[in-house]
């Protein structure tokens, strides 16, 4: 009963390369190397009682990134390209798994509800289908902000990262951060916006 | 759109000034700068309300907000599945809580003898087998002697009628110690005093032979009435006894599962679990509610860095973290931070440090050792234990930095390292035969463990590089044991990925060790396994001599039955592998019958022999057979809460193949499809296995979903080129030139069988039943073409090297009747009508014979139907009839109402009736 294998992690900066210079099928190839990253961390969750394993957990996370994103950072000619493209493609390969998952669960209407999962007016904010929709409705007048937030939640870039990669400053990023958190959270909760007519 | 955009640069001005104010002078701020503009007011505030509302909304990375959804529909999942077991004497309320290790509910008696509540424990490992309810209901009457006012009592454990083995315990409502002293705001010698409880419970489970193995705060409750409680001596090991005092040998309900924070080092580095051990984990406890954090301080975010301050750091005496700036933690002790580190300096340092030795012999002796010198601190008498001097550290620090660590990443040594270890304790039990069988049930059950760690999805190169490391560091382990250990690890380690290389370097040296060693069951394994994998190699002779000399060795005692069973599982794999079927299904059937006499049970064991004799059977052309055994397994699966493992995902593999062959391509669809989505874990499954995926590609040809099969089909294909899996690569080849000749494609068709042959001569001896397959889809590709002539040429070498493979006990006689039907086809058209009916009637018994009572076939229905068109030709106008409704039957059940063939059948059937 030998395991499937996915590709080694040594090929994300490849694919990646290949994926900006517009290689659809390299995003194909990269989903199963987060898919295998994903499924190691939701084992862990699995067997872990969380209170005690926080600190673990980041390890666990970073750990991830480091092997998905970070690998041979180096070698890469355009650091900032690297990032940008590494946040782009964790962003669409997470929400299409989501999105998948919805769907096998029906249409995203039986989510199982622990006491730890946020659930404001039906509307669930670790729906990253839901952040995804919402991120392209920021995205219609504040692109920025969006390249921000791909960064720093899909890509898991630290702020001063994510300023070099956009070449502003941290103060800007930390701005744009809070703002988008809010407009966001607002945006998918559904608490009515007064400039909505 | 620039007001727009000018309006909303506006909204983020106002939002981030408001945000850098005060709160209550935003509200102020907000009317005087929007001065009168209600709606931009409004906005601002809405989005002030969602920011701080949001919490920690997207701060947790999106890959862990991903991971945790799918652990939290999986839990839930299998929780949900546990609402309805029924324990008996007890009602469940609520589900209070899951983790990987199962579930907890909330329950009370039922039949009112007692009001007490309880919590109820469902393990999620179902290592229940045969006989396995008996050993579980004994060992929990072991735990549940640990009778003890601050011990949460086991009051029962069994299992279910289902299968689910459960645990109920007492109902502890309380708050983790660490949180009650700061809550409470207890001072050091409160908090001393209270601490004196848990040492009190841990030294009389030490009496008992019973260590804890992961103490850690939340396992260590207070209620409200200022009683402490340890919870959770559910995963403490037995000791042993006289011989090994200190090695645990009890299973692991946790999965071997430990808690790296609060481990101590040999727990991560795979050494010996002792009471020191338990030592260690409180006094990480006691250094917590001390100093307010871990010894290894807060900031080690990295694995390589935690790992590191774990095994090699000095740890820095509780005094010296307190800063000026821990005035809040020092309020909850109810002093100030100058005050708290007078206090802790001296005495409380001392002890602390002699508890977080690194190494188990430097620690106390004993808990109550221990608990001893926290009294005389308390009491102001001078305590025991003595401060470490300068040059005593300076010595100790070079000696450190000499052996350096190799560092692997935590996650990977700590399950390694608990692999390591409890298959240490496997063997120390399984050597101590005259013990008790119970010691050898326990043993195999961390068996089972130890395989479903390495095969449920923690297998990796990584993990086994440093399981094997850590090996290499206990040069101390009986030989014996080395053996078991480097069997598990090269059994476990991925063929796929070096073609083996690994598994051969281990198993190897695992042989090469037996030699040396008198123990019957550790020679004849060793010998075992490795002709598993000569046999991977392909070395037949080789192979099977060693599984003679592993046979040879052991004796007939009951206590060999599980490595004779070993044994002959794996000579049914080298037998199969040689093509001797019906050798293959003796050893198998010798396996079962030794193990259903074994008094140790073996889920695995009996779960390996049932699908390999499956396999047997299918590939002896036995397919009713194999399909009723794969049903049975599967069934069985989904009894003991199995069915949706990997192991539950190839045994839906082979049972779809088996009734594919059988020519119920809808059932096979369905079986192969699940079989991936479980493998791989998704729908659209992008590493699902790539003979997973050609086999697929065949009955959705079969059914007419001709592009989903062509996909298949190249996936397969591309996936068997890049593992080098030339017989796979090529059995893709076949399958794809057929859809290209259904989708009329004739070209196409015949470039890939043209690339194909040249290749089988290459990899293939002469009349392997493969080259029967490719001469048959030559022949139908000639039909398609009209050319009849060459058809039936091909055809009848097709049925020439089906037959001979067939005669020599190899595959080849599941075919003989689908190529009878077609010959026969070929014959009426040209006119040799006798043939053509003595075929269609010859295929039509055989495919009767085979074929399990109460199914239809695909098959069926095409000798039906070229028997029905060779009676029409002859004029048999009613025959033909009933024929082509037998036939349209036979379609409708296998293939389905819409499909061409059945609506072809029920054409022609409803013809005479006009």
């Amino acid at each position: 009963m030998a395991k499937p294998r996915t590709p080694s992690s040594g090929d994300v900066s490849t694919l990646l390369q290949a994926w900006s210079g517009g290689d659809r099928s390299a995003l194909d190839k990269l989903a199963p190397i987060v898919y295998d990253e994903l499924r190691r961390l939701a084992h862990y969750y699995l067997n872990g009682e969380r209170r005690d394993h926080s600190l673990q957990t980041t390890a666990l996370v970073n750990e991830a990134y480091l092997r998905l994103v970070d690998y041979r950072r180096m070698h890469w000619e355009n650091r900032a390209h690297f990032f940008a493209v590494s946040a782009q493609v964790m962003r669409r390969i997470l929400v299409d798994h989501a999105r998948r998952r919805n769907l096998k669960r029906g249409g995203g209407v039986q989510h199982f509800s622990l006491d730890d999962v946020a659930i404001v007016d039906g509307r669930r904010t670790d729906d990253l289908v839901a952040l995804d929709d919402a991120l392209n409705a920021l995205g219609r007048f504040d692109e920025r902000k969006v390249r921000v937030v791909e960064l720093r939640f899909f890509g898991g870039l630290s702020v001063e990262e994510t300023a070099e990669v956009l070449k502003v400053s941290a103060v800007t990023v930390m701005r744009d951060w809070s703002t988008a958190r809010a407009w966001l959270y607002r945006h998918m909760t559904g608490i009515a916006s007064p400039d909505r007519r | 759109m620039p007001l727009e955009a000018d309006r909303w640069k506006l909204v983020e001005d106002l939002l981030q000034s408001a945000l850098a104010m005060p709160p209550e002078r935003r509200d102020a701020f907000l009317q005087q700068a929007c001065a009168g503009d209600e709606s931009l007011a409004a906005e601002v505030t809405s989005l002030l309300t969602s920011y701080r509302q949001a919490g920690d909304f997207l701060l947790a990375p999106a890959i862990e907000v991903a991971a945790q959804a799918i652990a939290v529909t999986d839990a839930s999942r299998f929780a949900q599945s546990l609402a309805t077991e029924v324990i008996p004497h007890y009602r469940i309320l609520k589900h209070l809580g899951s983790g990987g290790m199962g579930s907890v509910w909330l329950a009370e008696r039922s039949d009112g003898r007692f009001e007490r509540q309880v919590a109820v424990k469902f393990i999620n490992f179902a290592m229940i087998g045969p006989g396995g309810a008996e050993r579980f209901r004994r060992e929990g009457t072991i735990l549940g002697r640990l009778a003890h006012p601050h011990i949460a009592e086991l009051i029962d454990a069994g299992v279910t009628d289902t299968s689910q083995p459960f645990l109920i315990l007492e109902f502890v409502e309380g708050r983790p110690i660490d949180e009650y002293c700061d809550e409470h705001a207890l001072g050091i010698d409160a908090r001393i005093r209270l601490f004196l409880d848990v040492l009190n419970a841990v030294s009389h489970a030490h009496a008992n032979l019973v260590v804890h193995r992961d103490i850690k705060p939340s396992n260590v409750l207070v209620r409200n009435d200022g009683q402490v409680k340890l919870l959770d001596f559910g995963i403490a090991k037995l000791l042993t006894g006289d011989e090994h005092p200190a090695v645990a040998s009890t299973i692991s309900l946790e999965g071997g599962a430990l808690t790296p924070r609060f481990a101590a080092p040999e727990q991560l580095m795979g050494g010996a679990i002792t009471t020191a051990t338990d030592v260690y984990a409180l006094g990480v406890v006691l250094y917590m509610l001390l100093a307010g954090r871990h010894p290894t301080g807060d900031a080690s975010d990295s694995p390589a860095q935690l790992l590191k301050a774990l095994v090699e750091g000095e740890t820095r005496p509780p005094s010296t973290v307190i800063s000026p700036d821990d005035s809040e933690l020092a309020a909850a002790r109810g002093t100030a931070p100058d005050t708290l580190r007078r206090q802790l300096r001296g005495d409380l340092d001392t002890i602390a440090n002699k508890a977080l030795k690194k190494n188990p012999a430097e620690r106390y002796a004993s808990v109550a050792a221990f608990a001893d010198d926290l009294r005389r601190y308390l009491e102001h008498e001078p305590i025991r234990a003595r401060p470490d001097t300068f040059s005593y550290r300076a010595g100790k620090f070079a000696r450190r930095n000499r052996t350096a660590v190799a560092l692997v990443s935590l996650a990977v040594v700590a399950i390694a390292a608990g692999v390591v270890g409890t298959l240490a304790q496997a063997r120390t039990a399984r050597r101590q035969r005259d013990l008790a069988f119970r010691e050898l049930s326990r043993a195999e059950a961390i068996n089972e463990l130890n395989q479903t760690v390495l095969s449920e999805g923690y297998q990796s190169p990584e993990m086994i590089d440093g399981a094997e490391r850590i090996l290499v560091q206990q040069q101390e382990a009986p030989i014996a044991d080395r053996v078991e250990i480097l069997i598990t690890l090269g059994r476990s380690a991925d063929i796929s990925k070096d073609g083996g290389a690994q598994s051969h370097r281990l198993l190897q040296e695992a042989y090469q060790l037996s030699r040396g060693v008198t123990d019957a069951g550790a020679r004849a394994k060793a010998a075992c396994a490795l002709a598993g994998e000569v046999s991977y190699g392909a070395d037949a002779a080789r192979s099977e001599a060693l599984v003679r000399e592993g046979l040879a060795a052991l004796p007939q005692q009951p206590e060999f039955a599980l490595d004779r069973v070993f044994c002959l599982q794996i000579g049914g794999a080298v037998s199969r592998a040689s093509g001797a079927a019906a050798e293959a299904i003796a050893r198998l059937q010798l396996a079962q019958q030794v193990l259903n006499e074994s008094p140790i049970p073996s889920w695995r064991l009996d779960f390996l022999t049932s699908l390999d004799l499956g396999n047997s059977l299918r590939l002896a052309g036995r397919l009713r057979d194999a399909s009723i055994q794969f049903e049975q397994i599967a069934a069985r699966l989904t009894l003991q809460g199995r069915g949706d493992t990997a192991a539950a995902a190839s045994v839906y593999y082979s049972w779809g193949v088996t009734v594919g062959q059988l020519g119920r391509p809808s059932e096979a669809e369905r079986l192969i499809h699940r079989a991936i989505v479980k493998e791989s874990g998704g729908e659209d499954a992008p590493d699902a296995l790539p003979w997973h995926l050609i086999s697929h590609a065949a009955p959705l040809r079969d059914l007419g979903r001709l592009d989903e099969a062509a996909s298949q089909a190249e996936r397969g294909y591309e996936g068997s080129i890049k593992n080098g899996d030339q017989p796979r690569a090529n059995q893709a080849l076949l399958l794809r030139a057929s859809i290209y000749r259904l989708r009329g494609d004739l070209a196409r068709a015949q470039d890939m069988l043209a690339e194909l042959q040249p290749r089988l001569q290459r990899s293939v001896p002469p009349g392997h039943i493969f080259f029967g397959s490719l001469r048959a889809e030559q022949s139908r590709l000639a039909r398609s073409r009209g050319d009849l002539g060459a058809a039936l040429d091909l055809v009848n070498q097709a049925l020439t090297i089906a037959t001979a493979s067939a005669k020599a006990g190899k595959q080849g006689a599941d075919i003989i009747p689908t190529l009878l039907a077609e010959r026969s086809e070929t014959e009426r058209q040209l006119g040799r009508m006798e043939d053509a009916r003595a075929d269609a009637s010859q295929s039509l018994r055989q495919i009767q014979d085979a074929a399990q009572p109460g199914t239809s076939s695909m098959f069926a229905g095409r000798a039906y139907l070229a028997l029905g068109r060779v009676l029409q030709a002859q004029g048999h106008t009613n025959e033909a009839l009933t024929n082509f409704q037998l036939a349209a039957k036979e379609f409708r059940n296998s293939l389905g109402v819409d499909h061409s063939e059945t609506r072809a059948a029920q054409q022609l059937a409803a013809g005479g009736r006009r």
